[in-house]
């Protein structure tokens, strides 16, 4: 007895291991770069820069994982960059004129849902392919805050209580790191605890099979797209909170912005545009990787431009990469291993 | 009776409706003068367009022209300034524009990344090499004038590029519509299972249109360098979104193998139209990207809805 429940634990860890490959590869190559960075750079593994480093991925992080959902469900959002710029000027066109830190979260949290809905709405019930909606809703929101700010910044007095959000520390760690794990932990727990979460993986891989077994699809794809809005407007949130004032992106136009982050995070960390694939997980050490990378860059004297390229280069080997193994073997593993599950409860 | 379509119509009636406002709107707005020079300034477009329509009818998507066209700007412009001979810069041109769209093909086809990822890893990579050709800032100096004769130039005092954009867009419909490629081409964006069953060797067309959109784009980038006279590496921004634009108002299919070079040519004169009555009203320039993105919103759905109508008998409700 005690010999088969030995096998079923080494079993079960071949299995997770096998699932997670993707993710413990970046883990390894982060934690590989860090083992590596004191002979480039001396500043890298100091403590100050390291909180900072994982300030800096924080932003990134929760976009990406926003992001994730969409991916997951075979959609992509490339307006995120622009809500996150509507987010900021809102909010701190909001701030200056004299509303309270609540009333202006609690707006912008209401017109991120708003963008997630119109997005998911024009997907599913406008019948348009999501690359389509989403660059329609990029330009327009890109649009409009050239059109408010006329280009230029945006700032003022700012309530102290707004700015503590992105400025503040719990324990050592700075706020928008704590509501990253946050953001991790729900989310982690919706995609392998939940039934919403199983629905999503299922409409991701087979739209037919998914409804045919009565899940709601049109529904479940809107809810991917609020997901991802919402979590794009914590990240703007954050983002005009660290400084206090609101800059427009000056590369307006075309898809250059957080978006390209995002979705290179999700992607290096195993999702498909395909959709059904990739975990949270994958999500959060993709932008990890993306930050650690951003961070030694400059660190060690690669020039701005050239980092970008790297990146560039990164992503298409991370999806080439992705495409080589993804030989349909992982799906399989982690639908008996969904069924084990169900059958030991 | 055949039943009418709409969205067969749609460019038309577009094109008819603005030029209508357009003569209400503004004096100036019949006039050679006025439609040369909408024709003259939507060269770049049109070369883009015509390559973008060609990926869309594949079934693919290429997101790296504006960087294509922002690194042989820089390029072309650096060697005009050294005084480079044009058909030398050209010839450089094209094999840039190859490249890259080889490189595009080859990624797609070969190693199975989707168009999207791989356009959009070039896209990053070839913005970030313009930006290291030039260090960061533009290439000014004083650029030959035989070298900027090739897009203000006339003949027989017509614009240069009123003749590239007939050329241009005469080409594409010919191979098109009366070429083996361009059956071909039809025949991948169709279904490429089919295809392949027929003898067409898939993978061979689609890297040629990829090289071809790259080509396109590259010399689109060599006539901004002519016309502003500079090699300015934040050039291009967006152009993929702008040649989308004109492909799906002209008919093309997101999906794949649909779309003519007449309609992309009808579509290309809707948005430069409306680019130009918008200057001649004098609105923001910030707000062409609210217009642009609520027209193609509006053509898409009513083109959706369409298709929609045409196949009640697929699952609709997914």
């Amino acid at each position: 007895m005690a010999l088969q429940k030995n096998t079923f634990i080494k079993d079960k860890l071949i299995l997770g291991i096998k699932e997670y490959m993707n993710e413990l590869s970046i883990a390894a190559l982060i934690v590989l770069i860090t083992c590596i960075s004191p002979l480039l750079s001396s500043v890298f593994l100091a403590g100050d820069n390291l909180l900072n480093l994982l300030r800096q991925t924080s932003y990134t992080a929760i976009a990406a994982m926003g992001m994730y959902f969409v991916i997951l469900i075979g959609g992509i959002d490339l307006s995120i960059g622009a809500t996150i710029q509507v987010v900021g000027m809102v909010s701190i066109m909001m701030l200056t004129s004299g509303y309270s830190t609540v009333t202006t979260i609690v707006c912008v949290v209401l017109i991120g849902l708003v963008i997630g809905l119109v997005n998911g709405v024009l997907v599913t019930f406008g019948k348009l392919q999501p690359f389509v909606v989403t660059l329609v809703t990029k330009s327009i929101m890109d649009g409009i805050v050239l059109v408010t700010t006329d280009g230029a910044s945006i700032s003022g007095k700012v309530p102290e209580s707004f700015v503590k959000i992105g400025t503040e520390y719990i324990g050592i760690f700075p706020v928008p790191v704590v509501i990253t794990m946050i953001v991790f932990g729900i989310t982690f727990i919706l995609m392998s605890r939940t039934t919403y979460g199983r629905r999503l993986f299922v409409t991701g891989s087979n739209k037919v099979a998914s409804y045919n077994s009565g899940t709601n699809v049109r529904l479940i794809q809107i809810s991917a797209y609020i997901l991802c809005a919402l979590l794009a407007t914590i990240s703007g949130v954050l983002t005009v909170a660290r400084i206090g004032a609101f800059q427009p992106s000056t590369t307006h136009g075309g898809a250059t912005g957080m978006e390209l982050n995002a979705i290179a995070a999700a992607v290096i960390g195993g999702a498909s545009l395909s959709g059904g694939k990739g975990s949270v997980i994958g999500a959060l050490f993709g932008a990890l990787l993306y930050g650690v990378l951003s961070n030694l860059f400059p660190l060690i004297g690669v020039n701005s431009y050239l980092q970008q390229l790297i990146q560039g280069v990164i992503i298409i080997v991370a999806v080439i990469a992705a495409g080589r193994n993804s030989s349909s073997s992982k799906i399989k593993l982690r639908k008996s291993n969904g069924g084990s599950h169900e059958y030991s409860t | 009776m055949k039943k009418f379509e709409l969205s067969k119509l749609l460019s038309i009636i577009m094109l008819v409706v603005l030029i209508l406002l357009g003569s209400q709107l503004s004096d100036s707005f019949l006039s050679v003068r006025n439609f040369s020079n909408i024709i003259q300034y939507s060269v770049e477009t049109a070369l883009i367009s015509i390559g973008m329509a060609l990926v869309l009818i594949i079934g693919g998507i290429d997101l790296s022209v504006g960087s294509v066209l922002a690194f042989s700007t820089v390029v072309s412009a650096k060697l005009a300034l050294a005084g480079v001979n044009t058909a030398v810069i050209l010839i450089v041109t094209i094999v840039i524009g190859f490249t890259v769209g080889a490189i595009n093909g080859l990624l797609i086809t070969k190693t199975k990344v989707e168009a999207f990822m791989a356009t959009l890893g070039t896209m990053m990579v070839m913005r970030a090499c313009t930006f290291l050709f030039t260090g960061g800032g533009p290439l000014t100096g004083s650029i030959k004038t035989s070298f900027q004769q090739i897009i203000k130039g006339k003949f027989l005092n017509v614009q240069y590029g009123i003749f590239y954009v007939i050329i241009m867009f005469v080409l594409a419909g010919i191979i098109l519509s009366r070429t083996r490629f361009g059956r071909h081409v039809y025949a991948v964006g169709g279904g490429e299972e089919t295809a392949k069953l027929f003898g067409v060797q898939v993978d061979k067309v689609k890297i040629a249109v990829y090289i071809i959109s790259g080509i396109l784009a590259a010399l689109a980038g060599m006539i901004i360098a002519a016309r502003i006279g500079i090699g300015e590496p934040r050039s291009g921004y967006g152009y993929e979104m702008i040649a989308i634009t004109v492909c799906v108002v002209g008919g093309v299919s997101m999906t794949g193998g649909k779309g003519t070079v007449t309609g992309t040519f009808i579509g290309l004169m809707v948005i430069s139209i409306i680019k130009n009555l918008m200057n001649l009203m004098n609105i923001d320039t910030n707000a062409q990207p609210i217009v642009n993105g609520i027209i193609i919103l509006i053509v898409a759905l009513i083109i959706s809805r369409e298709m929609l109508g045409k196949r009640k008998s697929l699952v609709k409700q997914i």
